[in-house]
């Protein structure tokens, strides 16, 4: 009896630890955006961009926080590269207002470098920035 | 005891095998699918279909870390004819030629056989490091899709 349950264990946590199927890899949706969303897409990004504080590590991608300013446009923009970017969380953070900070964390399996070549543009003003310093 | 011609014939041989590999010439990406197929069917060789765009991140990544290991160019230029189909402009011939094969995300990298590419080509989605596209490139010259 005791032989059978830990048997029967020991093939429920075999089964409870196996992989749901294999990683799905970082890609961009090719049929995701409309052109309106496109165009909307180029018009964020600077804004975006003149807006970001910081742009900050984690282990799995990148934390970028925002003037709490640019917090609609920030949705705006989410929804349209959630669309195309996948499969990767981004994870919206805001602080109380008025004076809160508005961050995303953005992050996915194996997907650090990917996210900070795909999300480069929204940094290049605040690394212009750092270097002036 | 060593005769002086094959005493030297030893120690060129050592120093061969201690002189450090050339590395691997970078991939010679063919950009017109006619002329792929062509060499493709003199050769023998499975056709390596790259489908690549200016605005994907993926698809840098993939020339930054896997197309660059010497491994993946060595396993490239033996088995395989390297096409890189440019989809940066929306609504172009490789665009449409890219979408009859049933992609829908980038990266992506298919391995047609040598008399064409079709949509059951396999395939590989997504960014993927030189040990995982080795893997696949493997699995897959040994058996590619075509018509």
């Amino acid at each position: 009896m005791k032989l059978a349950l830990t048997t029967l264990c020991l093939v429920l946590s075999a089964f409870l630890s196996e992989p749901a199927g294999p990683e799905v890899r970082a890609h961009c949706n090719l049929d995701a955006l409309t052109s309106a969303e496109k165009a909307r897409d180029k018009q964020l990004v600077p804004l975006l961009a003149s807006a970001l504080q910081e742009r900050s590590e984690l282990p799995d991608g990148y934390a970028y926080r925002f003037d709490p300013r640019v917090t609609k446009e920030l949705g705006e923009w989410l929804a349209i590269v959630s669309k195309c970017c996948q499969p990767l969380s981004y994870d919206v953070s805001l602080q109380p207002q008025p004076g809160g900070s508005l961050s995303v964390r953005i992050t996915g399996h194996e997907a650090k470098e990917f996210i900070a070549l795909e999300f480069a543009p929204l940094t290049q003003k605040l690394a212009a920035k750092d270097a002036r310093r | 005891m060593i005769r002086a011609p094959a005493l030297v014939g030893l120690v060129a041989a050592l120093v061969g095998a201690a002189a450090p590999r050339p590395a691997p010439a970078p991939i010679r990406w063919r950009s017109d699918e006619g002329a792929a197929l062509a060499e493709a069917r003199r050769s023998g060789r499975p056709i390596l279909v790259d489908a690549w765009a200016d605005w994907c991140a993926g698809c840098k990544l993939l020339d930054r870390n896997t197309w660059s290991d010497p491994r993946v160019r060595d396993e490239v230029q033996a088995h395989f004819v390297p096409l890189r189909l440019d989809v940066s402009s929306e609504g172009s011939a490789a665009e449409v030629r890219v979408r009859a094969l049933d992609v829908s995300a980038l990266p992506v990298v298919l391995v047609c056989s040598s008399r064409g590419c079709d949509a059951a080509a396999p395939r590989s989605v997504g960014y993927v490091g030189a040990t995982e596209m080795l893997a696949f490139l493997h699995e897959s010259r040994t058996r590619p899709s075509g018509f």
